[in-house]
């Protein structure tokens, strides 16, 4: 290990000075730019001044938030449709992340990409789909199956309990074959080859050696579905409070959106977030503990997949199928969409029409849009995989003190829920003098995405990491390497593929940002998500899917050029 | 509610928020007519003498009359000098920064006429929903920085959030073109949503169908008052925007507690509301038979089912009628604007015929401005004030003045959250 040495020698003194000063320099950057915004939300949970008014500090809002009307079922739901859905999303997410990653499962690449789609989309036209079919009242599918003798009433509700769960497969399924998919690719095929000799079939593989192997990638995958669950919103909004389903981050959109705004409330309700989650990330440290989880050496690695034998058809005829379901059924509905007239009215005067593509094509402000997504996009992805990728390599490669605590920091811009996050940090531009002259420029939009998506991008590269034995690195340093050259030229090709990923995903995030973008973007930085929200306030549904296809598409391309860079220059060649 | 035709006429009952200065005869001191003859009658000469004098007077009225007088073509002069003046240094501000309501239509339509008309002056809109860019604006504005000039939008936002920080600078001082400054321009003059009448200019005024139903489930017959709405026969089969966040379902409902009370709101929550916060699908649910009815919803929403011919019709107003507004037509200007000159030439552009006609034809809203055609709203369901109301009628239904938003709306939504859990 190339820090284990704690006490400088003669020999080695610039190198455990360079360890110590990166972690110093992280460390502060990230509780720079972490706790900043937590503690300006905790105070202004306590602030109960109206506007206009000086400061008054009491607990009004804390007692607000856990005496409001329905709270308590609101907590409930929450917690009973996020363990739920991860439950399943875990469950499949591993057999799809195994079957694409490890075995000779036909077209596999193009299986993988399919559910990478779906990760990318954006939520408001996919459930609109999934009403449009599943409606107790006018879904097709409803209606299909009523046309059946026996069926005489609708059988599925988009508007309940599992409703909710199923229209939130599509990204929940996608999010772990993006988060599993690398990881499972570096176990060295040796452990599955003797599981294969000792006489285990596939799947007893799988669950008996390959998963207990792979329990940091599938903790952290957990865990980051988890949080995102728990704050999830958008499909709650829409299929929820219709049924009277309300969610823990319905309530603080309530309380977020009121005029003023009641951010004592909603901040003291996402304090009860916090806890929880540092919660999850104790339990999850307390798990990995001291355990090895290395299946990447320098002693020899096999990738060879494994044969599925006469499981081979079956498995792929399901896997397609599941794809098929969760992310071709959507994205059709999603480009049909921008070609009718009204979305889903396939029996009207003139149903079909190009009107939609011609009027956004007319938008002035379309390619500037376009840029400015592509700018953000771009710069956001490329500093937060050098970001994440040295906090990682801190974390997981070095004994450096203070190192758990950059773990936990790491964490922490998921703590707070994505309606308030964005508040949190524009507080803290705006109060912060260092940050007064790029105020308002592209360049504070790249940092506030790339503090967003930091807990993502940290954990994703440090499960990858986590897997990377040390003698390769240690190689590097026999050899005269310090540990920049270390980590630049042995460290940086072996994850090549996971830093590409979390590129793409921070790339991904900036490009369907709306809140963010509100609050520190001007007029000139408009991105292709505020474009959307134009046409969608506006009640031009349509043209605002237009919009979302061009979203999804330039995501898309993003992918593709990842994954083909990623293909050449992986650990796998 | 039955409307009356009264284009145009106005009331000397004047309501609080109409800066005064009408045309309407004013009755003459005593003391002051001409009745009671001139003295010294007989005196022939003199009176031919005062006759001749007289002619000339009245032909040198009639001339000035004419002609514009001394003061008045200074007067024009002097605007014109003050207009150009301030284009001049607007243009070497270069630009003026305005927050607008999200709209694509009204953005598309203000950059291209604006641009066109000051090419110099670069138009830079932020558009979003009301209040993330009043949170933004008042947190700036506290931190000190100095982006935005101008915000234009609905009032609960500008009421609850701008007023109370102190944060406007007076719009009248504003105001330079004659035809934006003249009240006759404008039905009802000129229109205060504040209690100083100074700071939230209103330049819209319209109400509007916000009930819609169904014409394969409702005739339109069997509700004729909000108290219909409580008939078993429509239980299950109402949705309304949810009142607890700010926009129409909010505006409906407060109007709903104002002109029918608290226990009124109770039995209509009794009725198994289909409660919505999404638009669209709430108008998809109408369009496709779900609800039978649905309170909150703006015309804009049925637009597109109207188009495709989908059975959605807005309901003749109840015999408790309905509130007015004037919607998203208001304008604020930020203390010490950074770009006050290019922040004058906005304004009273937007207060144009042109910047009138393009922000009214953007969001389907209807103005004050006279010379504004906006008869076409009606198909919308829109039915602007100064086509169709009294400004009696307008302000005893408006629910959105700083009074209203204080007295009514305010009550109206702690209801909603206690009724709504």
């Amino acid at each position: 290990m190339i820090h284990e040495s704690a006490l400088p020698t003669k020999a080695q003194p610039i190198r455990v000075d360079l360890t110590l000063l990166l972690t110093t320099l992280l460390l502060a950057l990230v509780a720079f730019a972490v706790l900043l915004p937590l503690a300006i939300l905790i105070v202004n949970s306590f602030q109960l001044a109206r506007p206009g008014a000086p400061a008054v500090f009491g607990l009004a809002g804390w007692r607000e938030a856990v005496s409001s009307p329905g709270i308590l079922s609101a907590v409930e739901y929450t917690f009973s449709l996020a363990i739920i859905r991860q439950i399943i999303a875990l469950f499949v997410g591993i057999i799809l992340a195994w079957l694409i990653a490890r075995t000779d499962l036909p077209a596999k690449g193009w299986l993988e990409f399919a559910f990478w789609l779906s990760f990318f989309f954006p939520p408001l036209p996919l459930t609109l789909g999934w009403i449009l079919l599943l409606d107790p009242k006018f879904g097709l599918i409803n209606q299909w199956l009523m046309n059946l003798p026996f069926v005489h009433e609708p059988l599925f509700n988009i508007y309940s309990f599992w409703g909710i769960v199923w229209a939130h497969m599509t990204g929940s399924i996608g999010v772990k074959v993006l988060l599993l998919t690398p990881a499972f690719r570096n176990l060295n095929a040796e452990l599955e080859e003797s599981s294969r000799i000792a006489g285990v079939g596939p799947m007893g593989t799988l669950f008996h050696v390959v998963v207990p192997v792979m329990m940091p990638a599938i903790l952290v995958s957990t865990i980051l579905g988890l949080i995102r669950s728990l704050e999830a919103f958008e499909i709650e909004l829409i299929l929820g409070v219709p049924a009277g389903i309300n969610v823990y981050s319905t309530k603080i959109y309530e309380f977020v959106s009121h005029s003023p705004p009641r951010f004592s409330t909603a901040t003291a309700l996402s304090a009860i977030f916090l806890a929880v989650l540092l919660l999850l990330v104790a339990l999850q440290r307390l798990y990995i503990g001291r355990r090895i989880y290395t299946t990447l050496t320098g002693r020899g690695f096999s990738t060879r997949p494994i044969a599925l034998g006469r499981w081979r058809t079956p498995a792929f005829i399901l896997v397609a199928a599941l794809g098929l379901v969760i992310t071709v059924v959507p994205s059709l509905f999603l480009l049909l969409g921008t070609f009718m007239k009204l979305f889903g009215h396939f029996d009207i005067r003139g149903a079909w029409t190009l009107d939609n593509w011609r009027h956004i094509f007319n938008d002035p402000v379309l390619l500037r849009s376009l840029w400015n997504t592509v700018a953000v996009g771009l710069g956001a992805g490329l500093a937060g995989a050098i970001l994440f990728s040295l906090i990682a390599y801190v974390v997981a490669k070095t004994r450096a003190p203070g190192r758990w605590l950059l773990d936990l920091l790491s964490w922490l811009p998921w703590s707070i829920p994505g309606v308030l996050i964005s508040v949190a940090l524009f507080w803290t531009f705006l109060q912060t003098p260092l940050f007064r002259p790029i105020y308002g420029t592209i360049y504070l939009l790249i940092i506030a995405m790339v503090i967003k998506s930091m807990p993502i991008g940290v954990q994703l590269i440090k499960s990858v990491l986590m897997q990377l034995g040390n003698e390769m690195e240690e190689a590097a340093r026999i050899s005269g390497g310090n540990w920049l050259s270390t980590y630049w030229l042995i460290v940086v090709p072996l994850i090549y593929p996971a830093l590409l990923t979390v590129g793409l995903v921070t790339f991904i995030s900036a490009a369907r940002d709306i809140s963010t973008v509100v609050l520190l973007g001007r007029g000139e930085s408009r991105t292709l998500s505020l474009l959307m929200l134009d046409y969608t306030v506006g009640a031009d549904f349509e043209k605002a899917t237009v919009v979302a296809v061009m979203i999804v598409a330039l995501v898309t391309v993003a992918a593709l050029v990842a994954r083909a860079v990623g293909g050449q220059i992986s650990v796998r060649s | 509610m039955r409307y009356s035709r009264e284009n145009g006429t106005m009331s000397t009952k004047r309501s609080a928020f109409i800066s005064g200065r009408f045309p309407h005869p004013r009755p003459l001191p005593e003391g002051e007519g001409w009745g009671e003859g001139f003295p010294g009658q007989g005196r022939s000469a003199a009176i031919h003498e005062r006759s001749r004098v007289a002619l000339k007077v009245a032909c040198l009225i009639l001339i000035s009359a004419l002609l514009p007088s001394g003061s008045a073509r200074a007067a024009q002069a002097g605007w014109q000098e003050e207009w150009s003046k301030t284009i001049e240094a607007a243009k070497k501000e270069g630009k003026v920064v305005v927050s607008l309501p999200a709209s694509a239509d009204l953005r598309k339509g203000m950059e291209e006429a604006f641009g066109r008309r000051f090419p110099g002056i670069k138009l830079e809109l932020f558009t979003a929903r009301g209040g993330e860019a009043t949170r933004r604006i008042v947190d700036e504005f506290k931190a000190g920085v100095r982006y935005f000039d101008i915000h234009v939008g609905g009032t609960t936002s500008v009421v609850m959030e701008f007023l109370p920080e102190n944060m406007l600078d007076p719009v009248e001082p504003y105001f330079l073109l004659p035809e934006v400054k003249d009240p006759k321009n404008w039905w009802a003059g000129h229109m205060w949503i504040d209690r100083a009448r100074k700071y939230v200019y209103g330049f819209q005024a319209y109400t509007f169908a916000n009930v819609w139903y169904n014409a394969k489930l409702l005739k339109p017959e069997e509700v004729l008052s909000y108290d219909d709405f409580l008939n078993p026969k429509w239980s299950g089969k109402i949705g309304i925007l949810d009142p607890r966040t700010p926009g129409a379902g909010d505006s409906t409902w407060s109007y709903l507690y104002m002109v029918k009370g608290e226990e009124y709101l109770k039995k209509l929550v009794a009725q198994k509301l289909l409660v919505d916060r999404n638009q669209r699908q709430l108008a998809e649910a109408l369009a496709r038979g779900k609800v039978a009815l649905t309170l909150g919803l703006t015309e804009y929403s049925f637009l597109p089912f109207m188009e495709a011919g989908l059975p959605v019709k807005p309901l003749p107003t109840p015999r408790e009628g309905t509130y007015t507004t004037g919607g998203s037509g208001h304008l604020t200007i930020i203390k010490n604007p950074p770009h006050p000159n290019a922040t004058k030439v906005f304004v009273n552009w937007l207060l144009s015929k042109e910047g009138q006609d393009i922000f009214g034809k953007g969001l389907g809203q209807g103005t004050r401005r006279l010379d504004v055609d906006t008869k076409w709203l009606k198909e919308l369901g829109v039915l602007a004030a100064k086509d169709f109301l009294t400004t009696e009628q307008f302000f005893a239904q408006e629910n959105q003045s700083e009074e209203k938003v204080e007295t009514v709306r305010k009550p109206a939504l702690a209801i909603s959250e206690k009724l709504f859990q």
